[in-house]
């Protein structure tokens, strides 16, 4: 099928395949919230809530014993967790660009798709938030970073970037959890209506706010929508704007560069898609989803992989390029170090897995081939991973060379890290069994029987 | 299919005052005040080739911005744009007139460049840059840009014409198959050419972001340019019914939201500077803010960004043509003041001063330009008439 229409530009790819209507629609994808969960999924469950635990023992044992078990020293004062804060918030980052940057730009097929990249935007922004909570010592006055009242006629510090991160995150959390609740709720008054037992019934009907579908609430809702669409846009932007801050307000050679913030927010929508085709090409096999989330969509999203992965490499390039065009001695010394000091090896996976691996998606037959589409984006992540390793260990060779060391995580670090897998995971599990995983609303809003001229003769 | 001959029916033929009087005055224009320019500042050339590069910066960036708007247009398969690409492929095709107009800058290389005189040998910094920043190198590089823009623009012109004719489909395909390392190669040679051209006017300053700066200030200045085009065709009678406020309202988004990318990675480069304070990076500023530059900075912020981001940002302002118009012309004139704001410190270090060589040079340049958008533009029709989504375009409502 496909082949004939890519070959005529004239007409638009379906985005719903097979003879679905918009009863089979629904029943598709109310289906895994309706009938008892698979066997595969209780198994996954439990692998992740064995992270989880593991997580939550290591943070029990970080704040007994202190920030001492992690592998932090001097220069390398950040370490595993700002590795992993920039981590998962760029994860989150897909959701936040397909809700509302591909929503402004009428990109219809992210209605297959923003709903489980929402979900996941939730879930990275907790795991994210997670490292610098621990990561400030005495966890105990962590409401510190707030600028409440206090005895001691102190107030936090407005210039330093770490409280712009606590105002952006939070702003970025309120903004997609409204965003993605408002999408659902129209979906759950549809699982409120089909449900068979009372307590379901009732659950459902809480959060689906009185929802009856009626003209006035399509409308409000299509208006708060786009609202909260204009309000998150430039959220995809100051996030990670902000998370780079963090670094590049600094006078560190290798950090302090004019290119972060915009490099920063390309690097983790890339991010962000890969961890999406990662999950989405498990699921809609799982679930029997193929015929919603076809490969047109899959090709899109490894499209957006190939440009934001190239534009990475862009930023990499010209990172290089002025480290050598300034004529600062540090500055050159700092790419050098990174490319052929002691983490040359993470440099190098960083490279391999950022900017060489995404470009076998120029090829038609690689970004439709669900193998290929899957370690590439497993890659991905590694590689986004390994980016802020660098940026953040090189460190370890300052102006200082008496101070010069190798900052090796803990065993702590790496199960730490390991754990927050397992937050991710079971937040994950559990939105895939009890709510839409797919947005019912929207996908039929994209089919040929919503148009009001369908079936007519003309 | 009815609507493809109801589209033959419409004035796609640019004739009358814009096809023929307009150019020659233009032309006319363009040439009095170039060899007006040129000699009133006979005395004072090293002033004379600032202005006259702001003048070629502005418009360079107008013709490479649309060439970006024609291939994002094919590389994400738009629909509602089809309509307005036509007058962006002409806009583009202008590149020819900017690599000939960017031949006396190559003679004017010692007044602008002060990295090409002899005293740069014992400069310590250029020294080690000399590996790039050296004449050879640089005309190399600028005939590489130039060749690079005029071989992608040539393809997506002619073949976009070709189509008018055979209305081929396979056009279309083969076009979105080169968007794809047209723009690869756009993004390139775009940052290192304002890299050379621009960055390297203050050549021991460096910032990494500032190819990203220039395309911001590109894609908004072609962006204002096409909607003030098409807002003089339909002033004449040309798409009166095809292009309209529909296709004007979307123009309108895409220009308020790079206008909001250029705040934003012009805020970046600054704000980084300013809070890291090193002496390196913060000497561009210092000349920048230096007597009335900094009034000028302030200007540009309020003008280039709140204004727009205030008035512009409602769905009735930018539907409201006249206010659309306004706006547009109003960001021209901040294009040309930002570019002004980053080029003329260089030879103007105590503060902001118009003089006639920049009046010269801005309507030497400009009717040269406009002559040859003009006649380029009487020669081609002013939609791509067998467009396989024109009806697309045609038929095309924001919701």
């Amino acid at each position: 099928m496909s082949a004939s229409i890519e070959l005529d530009p004239s007409k638009r790819i379906p985005l719903v395949l097979g003879n679905h209507t918009f009863e089979s629609v629904t029943e598709v994808i109310s289906k895994p919230t309706e009938t008892k969960a698979p066997k595969w999924w209780w198994i996954a469950l439990c692998g992740a809530v064995s992270l989880l635990l593991l997580l939550v023992a290591m943070i029990g044992y970080l704040v007994f014993e202190g920030i001492g078990v992690w592998g932090l020293n001097n220069p390398v004062a950040w370490g595993f967790a700002i590795v992993n804060l920039v981590f998962w918030v760029g994860i989150g980052h897909a959701g936040t660009l397909i809700s509302a940057i591909l929503f402004l730009f009428r990109q219809k097929w992210r209605t297959s798709i923003n709903r489980f990249a929402e979900a996941m935007t939730i879930f990275a922004v907790i795991c994210a938030l997670v490292f610098p909570a621990i990561h400030v010592g005495r966890i105990w006055v962590a409401y510190f970073m707030f600028p409440v009242p206090n005895q001691m006629v102190m107030w936090p510090n407005f210039r330093s970037p770490l409280l712009w991160d606590l105002f952006a995150f939070s702003t970025y959390f309120t903004v997609s959890l409204l965003f993605w609740y408002v999408g659902l709720v129209p979906d759950l008054a549809t699982l409120r209506d089909r449900s068979k037992t009372k307590a379901r019934k009732i659950a459902y009907g809480i959060f689906a706010l009185g929802w009856r579908g009626a003209n006035r609430h399509w409308q409000n809702y299509e208006k708060a929508y786009m609202i909260l669409a204009a309000l998150a846009a430039p959220l995809v932007l100051s996030v990670h704007s902000i998370v780079s801050f963090d670094f590049a307000v600094s006078q560190l050679p290798g950090w302090h560069t004019t290119i972060f913030p915009p490099y920063f927010v390309a690097g983790a929508v890339f991010s962000g898609f890969a961890m999406v085709v990662s999950l989405m090409v498990i699921a809609r096999e799982m679930f029997g989803l193929k015929e919603l989330v076809t490969m047109h969509h899959l090709e899109c999203m490894n499209k957006v992989i190939l440009v934001t992965g190239t534009m990475v490499g862009y930023a990499y390039g010209m990172e290089f390029f002025m480290a050598w065009y300034s004529g600062y001695e540090y500055e050159s010394f700092a790419f050098i170090n990174r490319a052929f000091g002691p983490y040359a090896w993470a440099y190098w996976i960083m490279i391999s897995c950022n900017v060489i691996s995404p470009q076998l998606f120029w090829f038609k037959k690689l970004r439709t081939s669900i193998p290929i589409m899957f370690v590439i984006s497993i890659f991905v992540n590694i590689g986004m991973w390994f980016e802020r390793f660098v940026i953040t260990v090189t460190l370890s060779r300052d102006f200082l060379p008496s101070s010069w060391g190798y900052y090796s995580p803990t065993w702590v670090d790496i199960c730490t890290l390991i754990g927050s897998f397992g937050l991710f995971f079971t937040l994950f599990l559990l939105f895939l069994r009890f709510l839409p995983m797919v947005s019912m609303a929207e996908v039929k809003g994209v089919m040929p029987e919503a148009n009001p001229h369908h079936g007519e003769k003309h | 299919m009815s609507k493809d001959t109801s589209v033959a029916r419409h004035n796609i033929k640019l004739t009358g005052f814009l096809a023929i009087t307009l150019p020659k005055i233009s032309l006319a224009v363009g040439i009095v005040f170039l060899v007006l320019g040129l000699f009133v500042s006979r005395n004072n050339l090293h002033h004379f080739s600032y202005s006259y590069l702001t003048s070629f910066i502005f418009y360079l960036v107008c013709s490479l911005g649309a060439l970006f708007f024609v291939i994002i247009q094919h590389l994400t398969r738009a629909g509602w744009s089809v309509l307005l690409r036509r007058v962006a492929e002409v806009l583009m095709s202008n590149l020819w007139v900017l690599a000939i107009m960017f031949i006396p800058v190559l003679f004017a290389l010692p007044h602008l460049y002060h990295w090409t005189l002899a005293e740069a040998a014992q400069d310590h910094i250029l020294k080690g840059k000399s590996g790039y920043l050296n004449i050879p190198f640089f005309v190399i590089r600028s005939v590489i840009f130039f060749a690079a823009w005029l071989l992608i623009s040539r393809l997506f012109f002619k073949k976009s014409v070709d189509q008018d004719l055979s209305g081929d489909h396979s056009i279309t395909l083969s076009l979105q198959k080169a968007a794809t390392w047209a723009v690869a190669v756009f993004a390139i040679t775009q940052t290192f050419a304002y890299v050379d051209w621009v960055m390297s006017l203050t050549p021991h300053w460096y910032s990494t972001v500032f190819g990203v700066y220039f395309f911001a200030v590109s894609a908004v200045a072609s962006l204002s340019m096409l909607s003030l085009i098409l807002m003089i065709l339909r002033r004449f009678g040309f798409l009166k019914d095809l292009v309209n406020v529909e296709h004007f309202h979307d123009l309108g988004k895409f220009l308020y939201g790079f206008n909001i990318f250029w705040t934003y990675i012009a805020f970046s480069q600054y704000f980084l500077i300013w809070y890291s304070n090193i002496p390196e990076e913060t000497a561009f500023f210092h000349q920048h803010f230096a007597g009335s530059w900094n009034t000028t900075a302030i200007l540009l912020t309020i003008g280039h960004f709140v204004i727009p981001f205030i008035t512009f940002m409602s769905r009735h302002a930018r539907r409201n043509l006249k206010f659309h118009c306004g706006m547009v012309i109003w960001m021209l004139v901040m294009t040309y003041l930002d570019i002004f704001w980053v080029i003329m410190p260089n030879v103007l270090p105590s503060g902001f001063h118009l003089g006639f060589s920049d009046i010269a040079s801005f309507l030497g340049l400009g009717g040269i330009f406009v002559w040859a958008f003009f006649t380029k533009l009487k020669s081609v029709n002013l939609i791509p008439v067998q467009d396989p989504r024109l009806h697309e375009s045609i038929n095309f409502h924001n919701t």
